[in-house]
Formats: structure tokens, C-alpha cells, sequence
């Protein structure tokens, strides 16, 4: 199980891949390069050339002198009025800020403003709305109770009215009744009839 | 092994090899004999000319650049500039540039030449390495002394020393030939850091490699050697690359470091 777990793809492929490179390293490492005669390579001292050093330093010169003129002079150039741009910007940048934070405080303030104002204007609106409300009230109150005084007294003339007709229309009966009850020859039958139509014309 | 077989595979040579006995024998002009490490500082330098000059004209208009790899380019510039050049050299280290960023990168790109399979490092010779730090003491001198004056700067070199008179004329003629000596000796050092590292590195590998080579009489036994060894090659092939990257970082950061010193005495 545990061998399977290492044999995968991935090793074998790395394996192969070794194995590849050894067969070149094989090729390049087992043929003769035949180094420079009576020069031992791996000493320092025998390797030192004159030619090269002369080459070296003839092409760090001109490299040096190439680049100081095509590169390295507009790089430097580039890289400070990139600074300076960065800087500028950034200057810039705090100015505006500073600007858009005093916009925002003067906002500010005057959304404040217009917040007390709409305040006092509700608030004023609301206590003249109130005021026309109870002053409204009070009329209603005052001629409801007006109303109610007429109607009570139109219920109390009414009565007193109905009261007095009544007391004469008893009156009449009564005279009526008693004129009836003289004229008639009282006996219990006829007593019994006449009380029931003088009942009769006191309800109507 | 014949140890001078070995070490052809990293010293400088009439010859590039490649496989299957392949090889490109270079030509004698003038009476010069063109080597190996002449056409690789010549390719190292033309590689420099073919990235900065385009870089230059893209960031001279002073926007920021776009592309992964102008921007990786700039990055190292700006490295050297911000974290060796100022810092180690102070005031006036812009004026420095020019000369610790090609040093820089020449030495980067000599170094990494020699990761490339038929290639070489031309910083494992003396002869260059010796050209490289010879360059940083003339320049530590040349700035100094433009600083200086070129007798201040001489005798800058002995420390300033709160001794009797008397003794003063004893010891610092004697601090003076310690000093320069070791203005010398830093200087040497800085060429056989330089050489000793990439020349050790490659013969690391080219032990390796000829491991494989010796092996190739009997299947079996190449089979057993040339894995692992191709592992390790592999894995110092890293290290070498790493290794290219810090000597180039080294050598530049001392050099600004001798010239910083020069300019500013103690």
C-alpha cells in the first residue's frame, strides 16, 4: 500500500526526468574538453589572462559609457519627474481634501440650518394648527351649548304650553262632564257610559 | 577524474561544448584569442544595453510603466538606489548610480550565464573579478579624492587619533601603511569573495556531473549514481541561482559601502 503511495505520476515522471538529464550530463561529462595545455583550471593563478581582464574592463567601459548616455541618464531624469509628479499629486490631492472637508463642514452647517428651520416652522405650524383647533373648539362648544339652551327652552315653552292647554281642555271637560251628569238621569248603566266617553275625549 | 578535465568544465576556454561532442571552436582576431567568458561578458553587456535602453525610454516620461517584467527591472533599480546606494554613500549617492547599477547587473547577468547549460560564469576568473574590484577602488579613490582633495584623502585614511605628539609622529605613519594596506586588502577581498563563490558553486556541480560521466561503464551502476546526482545538481542549480543574485547584491553593496567610506572619513 505504502509503495503504491510513493509510485505515482508525479515521481515517476521526475524520475525519468533525471534520468534524461543524466544521459546528457553522461554525454558532456565523459567526453574530453581538453583543457588549455600546461594551465591547471582548477588553479586561480594559472587562469588569470591579461586578454580577458582587458577585455572586461574594455567592456564595462563602454557598457558603463552606452548606458550612462541611453539609460541610466533618462531613467534618473524619468524616475525624479515621476517623484515630482507623485509628490504634486499628492499635494494636490491634500488640497483638494482639505477643500471637499470645508465643503462638507459649510454642508453641514447648512443642512443644520435647514434642520432647525423646518423644526420652527413645524413647530410654529403645529402650534397655530393647535391654536385655530381649540379656538374652533370652543365656538363648537359654545354654540352647541347655545343649541341646547334654545332647545330647552323650546322644550320648557312647549311644555308649559301643553301643560296649560291641557289644564283648560280638563277644565272644559270637567264643565262638560258635569253638565252631562246634571242633564242626565243618573243611573249606574248610563253613569258607566258616561264615564267612559268622557275617558275617551280626555285621550284625544 | 583528472582534475583539469574537471575544471575546464568551469575555467574559461578556446571553446564552447555541447552535447554529442558538439563544439564551437572561437576564432584568434588581431592576435586576440576570443575565449569562452569574452563572448558571455560581451552577451551579459549586450544583454544590458537591449533591457535598460528600452526601459530608459519608457520611464523617461516619468509615468508609471506597465509590464510585469519593466517592472521588475525597475524594482531592482530602485532597490540599489534606495536601500544601497543612499543609504551606504548619503548625500550626492545619485551621482553614484550609474556606476553600482551596470556593476550591478553586469555582474548579475556574468553570474547567471553560467546556469545556462553550455554557458559559463565569467565571474569564476580572477581576471574579471580582479577588473570589477580594481573598478571599485578607483572609483573609491577618484571620488574621494574629488571630494577630499587627493592628499585629505590620503590622510584620512589614519584615523583621528587624540595621542601626544611626540607618539603621534610614531604610530601614524604606521596607521597609514595599515590603513592603505587594508584599503587594498578590502578591495582584493571583494574580487576573491566574488570569484571563489561562483568558481565554487560550478565546481560543485561539475563534481556531480562527472560523477554521472565516471559511472558510464556499467548500466547499473550509472543508473544508481546518475539519479541522485542529477537531484543534487538540480537542487544546487537553485542554490546557484540564489547565490547569483547575492554576490551580484554583495559585490555592489560593498563597493557603494568602500565608496561611501571614502567620501565621508570616519
Amino acid at each position: 500500500m505504502n509503495s503504491r503511495r510513493w509510485l505515482n505520476t508525479s515521481t515517476i515522471t521526475m524520475f525519468s526526468a533525471f534520468l534524461a538529464m543524466g544521459v546528457i550530463a553522461t554525454d558532456v561529462f565523459a567526453s574530453d574538453h581538453g583543457g588549455a595545455p600546461g594551465v591547471n583550471p582548477l588553479n586561480p593563478l594559472d587562469s588569470l589572462c591579461r586578454d580577458t581582464a582587458l577585455w572586461t574592463l574594455v567592456t564595462f567601459l563602454i557598457v558603463l559609457t552606452l548606458l550612462w548616455k541611453f539609460a541610466w541618464g533618462p531613467i534618473m531624469e524619468g524616475l525624479d519627474k515621476r517623484e515630482k509628479y507623485v509628490f504634486d499629486q499628492r499635494s494636490d490631492a491634500e488640497k483638494a481634501n482639505e477643500e471637499a472637508k470645508a465643503l462638507l463642514e459649510q454642508y453641514k452647517a447648512q443642512l443644520a440650518q435647514a434642520k432647525a428651520e423646518i423644526q420652527q416652522m413645524q413647530d410654529s405650524a403645529k402650534a397655530a394648527s393647535e391654536h385655530a383647533c381649540s379656538v374652533m373648539m370652543e365656538k363648537v362648544k359654545a354654540d352647541i351649548q347655545a343649541e341646547k339652551r334654545a332647545a330647552q327652552q323650546e322644550i320648557a315653552s312647549a311644555t308649559t304650553q301643553a301643560q296649560k292647554e291641557l289644564a283648560a281642555q280638563s277644565a272644559d271637560l270637567a264643565v262638560q262632564l258635569a253638565g252631562n251628569i246634571l242633564k242626565q238621569k243618573l243611573d249606574p248603566k248610563a253613569h258607566r257610559q258616561l264615564i267612559d266617553q268622557a275617558v275617551a275625549r280626555f285621550g284625544k | 577524474m583528472d582534475p583539469n578535465e574537471l575544471g575546464s568544465h568551469v575555467a574559461d576556454g578556446n571553446s564552447f561544448h555541447f552535447i554529442r561532442g558538439i563544439h564551437l571552436d572561437l576564432p584568434e582576431i588581431c592576435g586576440l584569442q576570443i575565449t569562452k567568458f569574452m563572448v558571455i561578458e560581451l552577451l551579459a553587456a549586450l544583454l544590458m544595453l537591449l533591457i535598460f535602453i528600452p526601459l530608459a525610454m519608457k520611464v523617461k516620461k516619468g509615468l508609471p510603466i506597465k509590464g510585469r517584467f519593466w517592472n521588475l527591472m525597475e524594482a531592482f533599480l530602485l532597490f540599489i538606489r534606495d536601500d544601497i546606494a543612499r543609504p551606504s554613500i548619503g548625500h550626492g549617492a545619485d551621482k553614484f548610480l550609474p556606476l553600482l547599477w551596470t556593476t550591478f547587473f553586469f555582474i548579475l547577468f556574468m553570474n547567471l550565464f553560467g546556469m545556462i547549460p553550455g554557458g559559463g560564469s565569467p565571474t569564476a576568473s580572477l581576471s574579471v573579478t580582479g577588473v570589477m574590484a580594481s573598478v571599485a577602488f578607483l572609483s573609491v579613490v577618484i571620488s574621494g579624492s574629488a571630494k577630499l582633495g587627493p592628499v585629505k584623502f590620503w590622510l584620512s585614511q589614519v584615523p583621528p587619533m587624540d595621542v601626544p605628539f611626540v607618539m603621534g609622529i610614531f604610530l601614524k605613519p604606521m596607521l597609514f601603511v595599515i590603513e592603505v594596506f587594508g584599503l587594498l586588502v578590502k578591495h582584493f577581498v571583494l574580487a576573491i569573495r566574488l570569484f571563489a563563490n561562483m568558481f565554487a558553486g560550478h565546481l560543485v556541480l561539475a563534481v556531480f556531473g562527472a560523477f554521472i560521466g565516471a559511472s558510464a561503464g556499467s548500466f547499473l551502476i550509472w543508473l544508481v549514481v546518475s539519479v541522485p546526482s542529477m537531484f543534487v545538481i538540480v537542487a544546487i542549480d537553485f542554490l546557484e541561482i540564489f547565490v547569483a543574485f547575492l554576490q551580484a547584491y554583495i559585490f555592489t553593496f560593498l563597493m557603494a559601502l568602500f565608496i561611501g567610506m571614502g567620501s565621508h572619513p570616519h
